[in-house]
């Protein structure tokens, strides 16, 4: 199966310090794969530099053949790659609708001059667009909410709702920093099977979280890092029990 | 019909019959730059209110307008409406060019940078004297006409300013209800989300920077089409550059109709403020600072919460963007 991405050596200094170091991994397509690691041990950066937020100090990062580092972070979400962030990033002032009409952006061909005259084919496109942006609103159990300020919504919600504007970039993977963050027990126990629907749908996740039940239940695989690092990688059941890994956590040397 | 469209429509009614009402020229003139100044504002709004990038420049794209049609009539002899057009094409230009290095740089440094750049532009008009005639400025500048019917009188220019206002406003909030105004108030909340939900952040920016400096440009002709007179003292400098500011942040950052009814208050309060001279700068800093400390959303953000509370107990915390029927 090809791989939607592929890290190669990647490392990424800050100031001296390498906050990733060598890093090599792969994500299949259709798969789950977690990114786990105690605090500060590079899982964030990981995710901004494969999504172009900052740019890497060596190493190469692939989707499908197509080398993505170099390219600013809208052309790699045009290659399919979404993300969601740590601290829930939401348009707050818009719709809920609008948000993830925003995740529909490059599905849409008009620029500003057919928007300045709104012409009948752009209001044709601009129907299409509700409609894929209410599907993925339905998906993830919002389109109730549909025309609630985003700000208005619960955390819960607000997380649900970036994973929502994730799918309408129509990705073929999907970034998921910490989803469970914040949430109840319920909520999780929800987004897990959320989780394991949209892989359903044909998309493939890389999940950074440090809530283990859920990582351990619907990942395929785990990637561990510690200071930069990856000190591991297998099946979850596996990854568990590794020596290191364990000291990585316990703090033993 | 909606109602949005209804209010679109009684306002352009009200517009109309206004000049009935008020037939001393010095009213009519005063209306006449009320809808001058909405224009440049229409289009700082886009940049600030829904962009949330900040322009201390704005008086240099009006200059280019209205130096661009005063040369280009007077010394080239062009016909008005080419010369308005050339202008408006060459702000654009000029727009993109200084855009794509400065929009890199984000608040208080994009802010510095266009103010830098609309002090060159005023220290151009003053020293390039052959071309722009220095202090003195340029005069005799031809008024528009259409065959053989002339924009030379007040009630005329009237018309001819709020039909392009009226035009913009439709523009613009057809723009802010598309895909781009989306993703303009994406970016102008995290840039980071937008650009991963796949705008391009900087090529927008860029776009709307280009866009607000083309209404200031068409203010700037329009300007100079009517008054036939201008020089860089009268609304060229940095004193214009804040008053157009002043007219976003108090009618309503991100509302249109604040857009007009900034313009309207600022203008007004200009003529009023006239006796003070120069000081009238500092009148209208202290407006801004009251304008954002008392009230964050504008005139009009204040009267929509005004309106609701009457209706409702709970007053919501921010109005939605106004929406206007296409045309």
């Amino acid at each position: 199966m090809a791989d939607v991405l592929t890290l190669v050596q990647v490392r990424k200094v800050f100031g001296g310090l390498a906050a990733v170091d060598g890093v090599s991994f792969a994500v299949a397509e259709r798969e789950i794969k977690a990114l786990i690691g105690p605090n500060g041990a590079g899982k964030t950066t990981v995710f901004n530099l494969i999504s172009g937020m900052l740019p890497l100090n060596a190493g190469r990062i692939e989707s499908l053949g197509v080398r993505l580092n170099g390219r600013p972070p809208h052309l790699i979400s045009a290659h399919g790659i979404a993300r969601t962030f740590q601290n829930v990033q939401v348009f707050a002032h818009m719709s809920v609708l609008e948000n993830v009409l925003v995740g529909c952006h490059r599905h849409g061909r008009h620029g500003m001059l057919a928007a300045a005259v709104r012409t009948r084919r752009l209001r044709a496109e601009e129907q299409a667009l509700r409609a894929a942006a209410l599907e993925a609103l339905s998906f993830v159990g919002l389109a109730e909410q549909a025309e609630a300020e985003a700000s208005s919504l619960p955390f819960g919600n607000q997380r649900l709702l970036e994973i929502a504007r994730a799918l309408a970039t129509r990705p073929r993977l999907i970034l998921l920093d910490e989803p469970a963050a914040g949430l109840n027990t319920h909520e999780t126990v929800q987004l897990g099977e959320l989780l394991t629907r949209i892989r359903a749908s044909g998309i493939a996740l890389l999940l950074v979280d440090h809530d283990m039940d859920l990582v351990m239940d619907i990942s395929d695989e785990v990637v561990v890092l510690d200071h930069g690092e990856k000190i591991a990688q297998g099946p979850p059941r596996q990854v568990q029990q590794d020596p290191q890994v364990l000291a990585a956590y316990l703090g033993e040397n | 019909m909606n109602r949005r469209l209804l209010g679109f429509l009684l306002f352009a009614v009200l517009l109309a019959l206004l000049p009935l009402a008020f037939s001393n020229p010095y009213y009519q003139s005063i209306f006449i730059f009320i809808g001058i100044n909405a224009i440049v504002a229409l289009g700082l709004n886009l940049l600030m209110g829904y962009a949330g990038q900040i322009s201390l420049g704005h008086a240099a794209f009006h200059a280019m307008g209205a130096y661009g049609s005063a040369i280009l009539t007077t010394t080239y002899h062009l016909n008005p409406w080419l010369a308005v057009a050339a202008s408006l094409v060459m702000a654009v230009i000029i727009a993109y060019v200084m855009g794509i290095p400065t929009l890199k740089l984000s608040g208080h440094y994009l802010a510095i940078a266009t103010l830098g750049f609309g002090m060159i532009v005023h220290i151009v008009l003053v020293q390039w004297v052959s071309m722009t005639g220095g202090t003195s400025g340029i005069t005799s500048i031809p008024p528009l006409s259409l065959g053989s019917f002339r924009f030379d009188t007040d009630i005329r220019f009237y018309y001819l300013v709020w039909a392009c206002c009226l035009l913009l406003m439709v523009i613009s909030t057809n723009i802010v209800n598309s895909r781009m105004g989306r993703s303009l108030r994406a970016i102008h909340s995290s840039e980071a989300a937008a650009s991963t939900c796949g705008v391009n952040v900087p090529r927008l920016k860029l776009g709307v920077f280009v866009l607000s400096a083309a209404y200031a440009s068409l203010a700037g002709s329009l300007y100079a089409h009517y008054v036939t007179f201008i020089s860089p003292e009268a609304r060229f400098g940095f004193p214009f550059s804040i008053q157009a500011v002043v007219m976003v942040v108090l009618g309503g950052l991100g509302n249109i109709w604040g857009s007009l009814l900034g313009s309207g208050v600022v203008t007004a309060l200009g003529e009023l403020l006239r006796p003070m001279g120069d000081y009238d700068v500092a009148a209208f800093g202290l407006i801004l600072m009251l304008a954002i400390v008392f009230l964050p959303q504008g005139v009009a953000g204040g009267l929509a919460r005004l309106s609701l509370r009457r209706r409702t107990p709970a007053p919501p915390s921010a109005p939605s963007p106004q929406e206007v029927p296409h045309g």
